[in-house]
């Protein structure tokens, strides 16, 4: 079991998450229509679009951020931590190492231990947020929960399997399928933000940058 | 008065053989139980355990150069190997010119071992155990 | 009950709630003859939903950049305070524009456009009722998802089908008939500028409206209003144009009107009918650019969205020069001297400024209007939040003219209220028809003691006439 979902499956999942990825960006742009979008699509919108990806990347970087600051640092430890933790994981560098031999810097394992649960931390505030504020919580779908479990259970299956609560070698298994899972969700639910973020956030960008305003001054600020 | 002299000198005695069981590992290959190789200084995590003599038994090792292997101008030396040698002397933490990292020598040897013969832990927490 | 007999009396006459444009006079007549709308509405409340030709329309314009908004908005209600009915419904969640657009157009495309009449009616209420397609939420959203634009899609979808307010309806069918958002013919509109400018040149000598002048530096256009309500406006500009000494021309045929109604109701071929006649009456006369009044949405539906209606590519009006709003043609000549105002007659009271979403937000004049507030205004005071993160006035959008949604609007009026109340001034600029509308309006309302003006009427009390310019009288 424990070769299979290390082994075929990480191919597949990951497969799927980066030709989906791409596939999904591809038809982003494809779909765009500069009639029906009202928009010039040119290379004259691309630093409008830069700064539309920018302004929203930098905590507190865009009027929005700043008027959420609660929000703001919430959702921003969620996704560092999110990104952050398996990518600079030693033990997943160590098995990419062995694989490929590829790896890059990396966090000790106390050090991802307590960003963890910072990241517990984080999931828990957007949890209460969807059930304690009325607006959110009249938006909330049960598919929003799910997406957020999804991205939440390889967190919690891998901090069981670091301290090896339970038997070890199953909690590993579901770990290491949580995470299959959620690479395979990324592509087919909301979680493809994970790359539409840029392509919506550089849309907006360039219809500001190219009709509305954008040649005007210091164009729109964010 | 002799009782008390006695139960010291038991107790004394106990306490010696634990210390010597304890510290033996680093010093006689007999009851190795983990691979605690001084080099690495702070680990990440707890030193892989390793029962040599049952280790060996059980996958009924007889030659030491199957993993105390020496290599010479990039080729195995097929009638010699490196036991009593320190494996951090060849595979530096950092890695060397010609050889593996010290943990990458560690982790490939056991698990390449283990995939091979379909046998023996490959996960982390199996050999890393809390 | 009263509405159900009307209808059930009146029901030999063909429907005025149907899926059909108003494109002719006798039709737009019929329409106007139903006051205050009572048989449309109570017809539009039995007009069945052609289902296959909804499914039919989002499969071919619901395309990748609606159907990401839809699909990855995270439900974070970060958009709920950035609008100003949610802010005017006592924080309301139902007015979050997320919560407005998943259930209306986020329905209609989960159900491909199987959905009934109450629930066109929900998303007609929603869609001029509670939003003014203001656009403030996107540039609240992290993913950049602009629900105003997308109310703008659904008000498409939902006029396809019928379902609009009524004075919409007769807008779009104002601009089929008329080239114009009143009925106002070409005729009409010269002989009155014409009768203005014969008016006032008593006092300005030499004061005269150049029709058809070809090869003009600017081709004046303006909103029907003008010519129809507020002809004094028609002769200010005329005014300004001559102190200026500007090289104008007004057209003689369809085109002088640049506001689009159609805009509003959704009705994008009127849309492009309204801006080709525009462009060719610029292009005939071969103007070097277009000047227009001040109006927010004529800019907004004339220079900013016009060229993609009328399939220009480069998404720019013709002229060899670059289209202005008044303002611009304000700051230009004011920069330039052409215009020269009397620095002691600055407005001496605190003035605050209204931004007009249409050509502030939505096309980054944010600095003009505040530039020419430094030659008109001894103490000028920003409202906040301002610039492009301004406030819909409350009227945007077509909700002046909606009397379905007038308690709504009224509501809506509340947050550009306290705004101005915030600035202690008693005197608020606005240079947009429609802000000017909600601004009188919500006075009217909520009679907070403010007065409102246009920029031209100010640039008129300020503006130094040179002698040679003077009545002869006066110059002596």
């Amino acid at each position: 079991m424990y070769e299979f979902v290390s082994g075929p499956l990480v191919w597949i999942s990951f497969g799927i998450f980066f030709i989906g990825l791409l596939v999904r960006v591809i038809s982003y742009i494809k779909g765009l229509d500069w009639q029906k979008d009202r928009v010039a699509y040119s290379a004259a919108g691309i630093p409008g679009a830069a700064k539309s990806i920018v302004y929203w990347l930098i905590p507190f970087g865009s009027q929005g951020w700043k008027n959420n600051p609660f929000f703001t640092i919430g959702t921003f430890i969620f996704h560092i931590c999110l990104l952050g933790v398996p990518i600079f994981l030693l033990a997943h560098n160590i098995l990419l190492d062995e694989s490929w031999g590829i790896s890059w810097w990396t966090i000790s394992d106390s050090t991802a231990d307590w960003i963890t649960l910072i990241f517990f931390v984080a999931v828990i505030f957007l949890v209460i947020r969807r059930i304690v504020n009325p607006n959110v919580r009249l938006l909330t779908t049960g598919y929003d929960y799910l997406i957020l479990a999804i991205a939440a259970a390889p967190f919690i299956t891998g901090y069981m399997a670091y301290h090896q609560w339970m038997d070890y070698k199953t909690i590993l298994i579901i770990h290491i399928l949580c995470g299959e899972l959620m690479l395979i969700a990324i592509p087919f639910t909301k979680l493809s933000h994970f790359v539409l973020f840029f392509c919506s956030r550089a849309q907006l960008g360039m219809d500001y940058g190219i009709k509305r305003g954008g040649r005007y001054g210091r164009g729109i600020c964010w | 008065m002799r009782k008390r002299a006695v139960a010291l000198y038991a107790g004394m005695g106990v306490l010696i053989s634990i210390l010597t069981f304890m510290l033996m590992p680093a010093y006689s290959q007999e009851d190795i139980v983990n691979l605690a190789d001084s080099a690495f200084g702070d680990r990440e995590r707890p030193a892989a355990v390793f029962a040599h003599e049952e280790h060996n038994e059980k996958a009924e090792i007889e030659e030491c150069n199957v993993c105390h292997h020496l290599y010479r101008g990039g080729n195995k030396v097929d009638d010699e190997s490196s036991e009593g040698t320190n494996c951090s002397a060849c595979h530096y933490v950092e890695g060397g010119d010609t050889t593996r990292p010290l943990m990458k020598a560690y982790h490939e040897l056991c698990k390449s071992c283990h995939q091979e013969n379909k046998a023996g832990p490959v996960t982390c927490g199996e050999c890393h155990r809390k | 009950m009263a509405a159900e007999a009307a209808v059930a009396h009146d029901q030999n006459l063909p429907p005025l709630a149907n899926r059909t444009p108003v494109k002719t006079e006798e039709a737009l007549k019929a329409l106007l003859a139903d006051r205050g709308g009572k048989r449309y509405y109570a017809e539009l409340k039995k007009l069945d939903v052609d289902k296959e030709a909804l499914k039919k329309t989002l499969d071919a314009s619901f395309k990748s950049r609606f159907k990401t908004w839809l699909e990855i908005c995270a439900h974070c209600a970060m958009c709920a305070e950035t609008c100003l009915y949610y802010i005017a419904n006592d924080r309301d969640p139902k007015q979050t524009p997320s919560y407005k657009i998943q259930t209306t157009l986020g329905e209609i495309v989960k159900r491909k456009g199987d959905v009934d009449n109450a629930f066109m009616w929900y998303c007609m209420d929603t869609a001029w009722g509670k939003c003014t397609c203001c656009t403030r939420c996107g540039i609240y959203c992290p993913f950049g998802i602009d629900m105003g634009v997308m109310f703008g899609y659904l008000r498409g979808l939902l006029y396809s089908q019928g379902f609009v307010p009524f004075e919409l309806k007769i807008g779009a069918g104002m601009h089929w008939v008329y080239n114009a958002q009143m009925d106002v013919t070409p005729v009409d509109y010269v002989e009155t500028v014409e009768w203005m400018a014969e008016e006032w040149e008593e006092y300005y000598p030499g004061l005269k409206v150049p029709v058809d002048k070809e090869g003009a530096d600017i081709m004046y256009v303006v909103n029907a209003r003008e010519p129809k309500h507020y002809p004094e406006d028609l002769a200010e500009a005329a005014v300004l144009f001559h102190l200026a000494g500007a090289d104008w021309t007004i057209p003689s045929t369809v085109g002088w009107e640049g506001t689009s109604l159609a805009m509003f109701a959704g009705d994008w071929p009127c849309c492009t009918q309204q801006v080709k006649a525009v462009y060719s009456a610029m292009e005939r006369l071969k103007v070097k650019r277009y000047v227009g009044t001040e109006c927010g949405h004529q800019h907004r539906a004339t220079i900013t969205e016009g060229p993609y209606w009328a399939g220009r590519k480069d998404g720019l009006p013709p002229g060899e020069k670059p289209s202005l709003h008044y303002v611009e043609w304000v700051l230009e000549v004011l920069k330039s001297g052409a215009l020269k105002l009397d620095p002691a007659k600055k407005i001496k009271e605190p003035v605050t400024l209204q931004d007009p979403c249409n050509y502030i937000r939505n096309h980054g004049l944010t600095d003009v209007t505040r530039e020419i507030m430094s030659y008109i205004a001894e103490d000028f005071r920003e409202m906040s939040p301002n610039r492009e993160h301004n406030f819909c006035c409350g009227g945007g959008g077509g909700a002046n003219g909606i009397g379905l949604y007038r308690k709504e609007r009224d509501i809506g009026l509340k947050v550009k209220r306290d705004q101005i109340l915030a600035t202690g001034a008693k005197f608020v600029v606005s240079p947009c028809h429609n802000c000017w509308d909600a601004i009188r309006d919500l006075e009217e309302v909520y009679e907070i003691g403010i007065k409102w003006s246009f920029l031209k009427p100010i640039l008129l009390k300020q503006v130094i006439v040179p002698d040679h310019m003077k009545p002869k009288e006066e110059a002596a």
